[in-house]
């Protein structure tokens, strides 16, 4: 069966791109858009999906990751579906992408500038823990009204003794909107800042465009007393490559019941053990 | 096989990147016949922004029944129009005054102003501040800066504001959201 070119019609294109410039003119603001239905179930990276399809074009190189990995069912099924209705390259190399889908990670690998990485965000509104409805929130957001996301931080250093949110970790954006990073995990928000390239977040149950230009300042909420801190690796090392000081999965290996570190960026590992000299 | 479908998608990653980038300069045309008193650039902007959902003014009566026929889009007061297509020499300071703004809880309710200028790249020198910019971009533009000083104050209360698109004679574009800071030099 032939298909629109990237699938969606021109009008809904349209209508996603009007407010992804919004988005990106009014930076952490969550732009209501008409979320479309796709072959995919709404809550499997649908808002991501819209935007890469709104974006792409003949002369895109294209990469998608799940959670780091170019490889897995969620990974796959997207890039086939856009790949199916555009026929564009596809890569594995951060580097060589023009336009990266990418699943609760910002890639090992800097953006470049004009490169565009579009995440995919299940709960886009980071007051929704502390307010059930939309319209307070969007009120609160007005009023730039954030007590109950500090409370809430405030609450899990009361009773843990520390912030113990490890994805999603709420920012800051320039110093407005308090804004959902998506569930990346706490490691990869300071990527967030004054990166070169272009992050858009789409959220296709929740219906919500928004997005971080570059340059721009996005500050993790803390206290003075509890800084912001990223998830530590310092004592531990990939057992496949060697690397230190990237984010790791922790395994069991199933023979031996020991646990042990993989790097989670699989296309950055590659990279890294196929240079000239590399640790293994 | 190029069709309107992938040179809407340029123009649009265009626009991308010029959004994301305040002051920052490219050319941009569709290869279409233009019946309009503007360049091919704003054409270009109008179509592939535009459809039924949208409303927009403009001055003269032929331009506005080009952009209807085109693309469906309905024409509007300046008060209520989602864009604003005008001419530097048409601008008054009335409708920068009157145009949608949004409100603070819907901030992406305002009007996207497109304005077309005699050049850009010279003329009066702009250095822009803000969002998308390492540490200052120089803009050169012949856009009088009292219309800069009308956009800056209807931009006052951050995230309600207006966003421009600047197009010249010669089909370059530049965008100037609200979050930029403009000075003149």
């Amino acid at each position: 069966m032939r298909q629109n070119f990237a699938f969606l019609d021109e009008h809904s294109k349209k209508e996603i791109r009007r407010k992804t410039l919004k988005a990106i003119s009014i930076p952490g603001y969550q732009v209501p858009f008409a979320s479309r239905e796709l072959p995919i179930a709404r809550g499997w990276g649908t808002g991501g999906l819209q935007l890469t399809l709104s974006l792409i074009g003949q002369a895109d190189i294209l990469k998608v990751i799940d959670q780091g990995s170019d490889e897995s069912v969620n990974a796959v099924n997207i890039r086939r579906l856009i790949q199916d209705t555009t026929g564009v390259k596809d890569t594995i190399h951060t580097d060589a992408a023009t336009l990266i889908q990418s699943r609760h990670r910002i890639p090992e690998v800097p953006l470049k500038p004009y490169q565009i990485l579009v995440l995919q965000v299940p709960l886009p509104e980071p007051l929704r823990p502390v307010e059930p409805s939309e319209r307070i929130t969007k009120q609160l957001h007005a009023d730039k009204e954030y007590s109950g996301a500090w409370l809430r931080l405030f609450e899990q250093i009361m009773r843990y003794g520390s912030i113990t949110d490890d994805a999603d970790y709420p920012v800051l954006v320039d110093g407005r909107y308090v804004m959902a990073p998506s569930p990346i995990p706490r490691f990869d928000n300071p990527k967030l800042e004054d990166n070169d390239g272009l992050i858009l977040l789409g959220a296709g149950r929740e219906k919500k465009i928004y997005a971080v230009p570059p340059y721009t300042k996005v500050a993790s909420l803390a206290f003075e007393d509890h800084p912001f801190e990223v998830e530590s690796f310092d004592d531990v090392t990939c057992r496949e490559s060697g690397l230190t000081g990237v984010y790791m999965d922790e395994l069991i290996d199933e023979t031996t019941g020991e646990t042990y570190y993989m790097t989670n960026d699989t296309s950055y590992m590659i990279e890294e053990m196929n240079k000239e000299g590399s640790v293994k | 096989m190029t069709t309107m479908v992938h040179e809407t998608q340029q123009h649009y990653r265009k626009l991308i990147d010029l959004f994301s980038r305040p002051g920052e300069m490219e050319a941009g045309t569709l290869g279409i016949p233009n019946f309009t008193r503007f360049s091919d650039a704003v054409l270009a902007t109008v179509l592939t922004l535009f459809d039924n959902e949208v409303s927009f003014s403009t001055i003269e009566q032929g331009d506005r029944e080009e952009f209807m026929t085109l693309t469906g889009a309905k024409a509007a007061q300046n008060s209520e129009a989602d864009f604003i297509v005008v001419k530097e020499s048409e601008l008054t300071a009335e409708m920068m005054e009157t145009m949608k703004v949004g409100t603070l809880a819907s901030p992406e309710k305002s009007a996207t102003l497109i304005i077309e200028v005699e050049a850009i790249g010279s003329g009066h020198a702009y250095q822009l501040q803000g969002p998308g910019i390492k540490a200052v971009n120089a803009l050169g533009m012949t856009l009088d800066p009292k219309w800069m000083a009308l956009r800056d104050v209807r931009c006052a209360e951050f995230p309600i504001g207006i966003d421009l698109i600047l197009v010249d004679r010669e089909n370059h574009m530049t965008v100037i959201p609200r979050t930029t800071t403009v000075e003149v030099v």
